[in-house]
């Protein structure tokens, strides 16, 4: 695949804000500035991670605010960084009479790569090179999300967009398809949203929080945890007094125990006595932002 | 150079995709499958004493100058409107897959991606045309009485039915990109605009009056009637009366023959300029393109709850939401046909309105035009509500989880058939005691009237999985229903006081055998589910 520069990206949104018409913020003011790399997105559904991704596609104007790809303002030059971006939008569907072949040979000509060899070496790439002449409405849920990467990729883009690509993927598939958006990230730039934070444990360079279209925090894996750091607790309840514990604290997980239930709270402060500090994983820092955090 | 030769490559991939994912459709295969049975209609065989064109009571002679007129001519009205519903879903369904999204995303500008939808629906409606022609040419092999000239219908077919092709793909296209008109009502719009078009050549038909009018002739009627006129008149000296479509003919008469069109300048400039129709629809079609903003789409998300139908629909949900419509669904076959009638109403309190002002129309106007104004406009209503019963579950992807309750799917489609005639019931219950007290025929015609087109719209969209075959072919039979008064067999709710006994029997019988299409359809689908 050819690669892009890396000094030649740069994304930033200055104070991007999307309104629709029936008053409903969608995406409040996000400032962000970002080179390459995976950027894992993460955010409770109705946060506002697919409007600002629609937004960073070109799909949708913000209502306030700009989004720059190498200086130049997306809303004068789209076409600017749709010739170098790569999308792949959530709940993708196909069209169920093409095969495999043909339904990339088509987004392929959309975007001006013509010729067989990408074509195969794409399907090659998602594991869909022996179903390539099958019609594609006869494909699982995993198949036509790998079909919709490969299109995503077709054009060797230096930004690449995805929007919950995991939803409905087996394990397996999960994994290769973690695999493939890490190769990318090397040298492009990956925005990749998501409410799974195991997806992007191991291949996000930056992680980003939305809640209630607000950016909560963006920040590097390690940092994402330290700021979490100190508010991650474990401590054994009464199985009786557990349900009173949930309905007043953030329980990152439980699990039962002979002697009561063994629960991870979220928290800035001990939240009970008996509790002991435990380092956070990133499902705690997702919780602890999410909950604890502030608009950057 | 480069740029102009990847838009060309662009614009041509999206036509071609468009066109093969019609043709992958088994519905394809079912009309191509149906041109050929209705080429083998339309061209009768001389011996039955029918024929296809008559001129002053003498039949036409079966050569391809004729046969090329006659046909074209039916196949251009028939195009006009079957033709408008077989594409009008060419952008939704990107919309509805999503790869539409993907498609923003690209350098494809909305100007390549339009050429390409219309490109795509040119070139599928031509290769219907294609395969029409064919068969019709090969009935003249079978029936004709002169050699088979392929220019001669080459000619004709590109003149008469060639701008309705250009025509239709771009009103289909703006309609689609037109927000307002891009559902249920464009569809309705449509029917009236296509009964527009089709009787500007009255005005126009004859040629001394042949002036600006010629220009609007999209479905070629004042070019078809100057064309036979032309010859007719010399020929027999007189103003000719004539007949295009299977009729009877009187074998006494020495047959006329038809030379073909004289292809002067202006008859072939009058065809272009019709053709040319096209343009302000694509100039609409290109402005409102919303490129498939979320905020802009139908379906899309936030815009929703802003339109004008959405404001005026909130309040009057509020209203029924009294009636606890939600709660009318349960177990049983009754319960659920009264929860289709509940949805139906929860989705689109307008539907309510429109049976109320249906009631009060009926009340309040004349007789005479109960039959001949408020009938019509209320059959015209009760299609636009039930053409999407049977196909609103597949459509929002609710289908497996409504088979997955108990003792929901064995019925689903008897239930979808009861609430059609509840719905048809509702719409019709006050013309039908008002006509039932000075006609009780005439009410059971038009019981069996409403039943039948309730069974259209299940055994239809059941079978298609599309409402629009449903809307377009009831609106096309509604047409015809209203063009021919005086024709009993097309009586079919009695509102033109021709039926007759034999007549109500038959669309009884109708009903039953589209009520039988709906079972089928759903066991099709039923079995593909397994």
């Amino acid at each position: 695949m050819t690669a892009t520069s890396a000094s030649a990206l740069a994304l930033s949104l200055e104070g991007v804000t999307k309104r629709f018409r029936n008053g409903v913020v969608a995406v409040n003011d996000v400032t962000l500035s970002l080179r390459t790399g995976v950027l894992a997105l993460l955010g409770p559904n109705g946060a506002g991670k697919t409007t600002l991704m629609q937004m960073i596609a070109t799909i949708t104007k913000p209502t306030a605010g700009r989004i720059l790809f190498d200086g130049i303002d997306n809303a004068r030059e789209p076409d600017r960084l749709r010739r170098r971006l790569g999308y792949l939008p959530q709940d993708f569907g196909v069209y169920d009479g093409l095969t495999a072949s043909q339904f990339l040979t088509y987004f392929a000509a959309l975007k001006g790569i013509h010729g067989r060899a990408k074509v195969a070496e794409m399907l090659e790439l998602v594991n869909l090179h022996a179903v390539a002449d099958r019609a594609v409405g006869g494909f699982s849920g995993g198949m036509k999300q790998r079909l919709g990467i490969a299109q995503a990729l077709i054009n060797d883009p230096a930004l690449l967009i995805v929007d919950e690509p995991t939803a409905g993927l087996d394990p397996e598939e999960r994994l290769r398809f973690r695999n493939i958006l890490s190769d990318i990230g090397f040298d492009r730039l990956v925005i990749f949203s998501t409410h799974i934070v195991s997806d992007i444990e191991s291949i996000a360079t930056e992680i980003a929080v939305m809640k209630a279209g607000r950016l909560i925090t963006i920040a590097a894996p390690p940092d994402f945890l330290r700021a979490a750091r100190g508010s991650v607790w474990e401590v054994t309840i009464p199985s009786e007094r557990f349900d009173d514990v949930r309905k007043s604290l953030r329980i990152a997980r439980s699990s039962r125990s002979s002697n009561g239930v063994l629960a991870r709270i979220v928290h800035p402060q001990r939240p009970i006595d008996d509790a002991i500090s435990v380092e956070p994983e990133l499902e705690d820092a997702f919780l602890f932002a999410l909950n604890f955090g502030s608009a950057t | 150079m480069m740029a102009s030769d990847s838009a060309s490559r662009r614009v041509l991939a999206i036509a071609a995709t468009d066109v093969r994912m019609r043709m992958a459709r088994g519905s394809s295969v079912v009309l191509l499958v149906a041109l050929c049975i209705f080429a083998y209609v339309i061209v009768p065989d001389l011996s039955t004493g029918r024929t296809l064109m008559q001129v002053n009571g003498h039949r036409a002679l079966y050569n391809s100058a004729t046969i090329a007129l006659a046909t074209s001519s039916l196949c251009a009205v028939l195009l006009g409107m079957a033709g408008f519903y077989l594409i009008s879903n060419t952008v939704r369904r990107d919309v509805d897959s999503r790869t539409g999204f993907v498609i923003a995303s690209t350098s494809v500008k909305n100007a390549e991606y339009l050429a390409g939808k219309m490109l795509g629906s040119i070139a599928f409606l031509s290769l219907i045309v294609f395969v029409y022609v064919m068969n019709v040419m090969a009935m003249q092999l079978l029936r004709g009485e002169a050699p088979v000239e392929p220019l001669t219908y080459a000619a004709m077919f590109l003149a008469v039915v060639g701008p309705v092709i250009i025509v239709v793909s771009g009103l289909a296209l703006m309609f689609e990109c037109v927000r307002p008109l891009s559902g249920r009502i464009g569809d309705i719009f449509y029917f009236f605009l296509w009964t527009f078009l089709l009787s500007i050549p009255a005005s126009t038909a004859d040629a001394s009056k042949q002036g600006m009018g010629a220009n609007f002739d999209v479905f070629g009627m004042a070019f078809i009637i100057n064309a036979a006129k032309g010859q007719a008149t010399n020929d027999f000296h007189a103003h000719p009366e004539i007949s295009i479509g299977s009729s009877k003919f009187d074998a006494t008469r020495a047959p006329w023959r038809f030379e073909g069109v004289a292809w002067t300048s202006p008859v072939i400039a009058s065809r272009i300029t019709s053709a040319l129709m096209v343009l302000p629809a694509l100039l609409i079609a290109w402005l409102a393109f919303p490129r498939f903003d979320p905020a802009q789409i139908r379906g899309g998300g936030g815009a929703a709850r802003t339109s004008v139908r959405g404001r005026i629909a909130a309040p009057l949900r509020r209203l029924l939401n009294t009636l606890h419509p939600a709660s009318w669904a349960g177990r049983g076959l009754v319960r659920m046909s009264l929860g289709e009638i509940g949805l139906t109403v929860m989705l689109r309190p307008v539907v309510f309105v429109a049976a109320v002002a249906a009631g009060i129309a009926a009340l309040v106007v004349p007789a005479a035009s109960l039959r001949t104004a408020v009938l019509p406009v209320v059959f015209v209503a009760l299609i636009a509500t039930l053409a999407d019963i049977p196909t609103r579950d597949r459509v929002a992807r609710m289908d497996l989880i409504r088979s997955g309750i108990a003792g929901v799917r064995d019925l689903s489609v008897f239930s979808k058939l009861l609430a059609a005639m509840g719905i048809a019931l509702a719409f019709l219950v006050v013309p039908l005691i008002r006509v039932g007290v000075a006609a009780p025929a005439s009410a059971l015609s038009l019981l069996i009237g409403a039943a039948f087109i309730a069974a259209a719209s299940v055994g239809f969209g059941t079978l298609a999985r599309t409402p629009k075959l449903f809307a377009g072919v009831a609106l096309l039979f509604l047409y015809v229903v209203m063009s021919t008064p005086g024709a009993a067999e097309f009586d079919f709710a009695g509102w033109n006081g021709a039926a007759t006994n034999g007549v109500r029997l038959a669309y009884f019988l109708g009903t039953i055998a589209l009520s039988s299409l709906a079972v089928l359809g759903d066991w099709r689908t039923a079995r593909a589910e397994r």
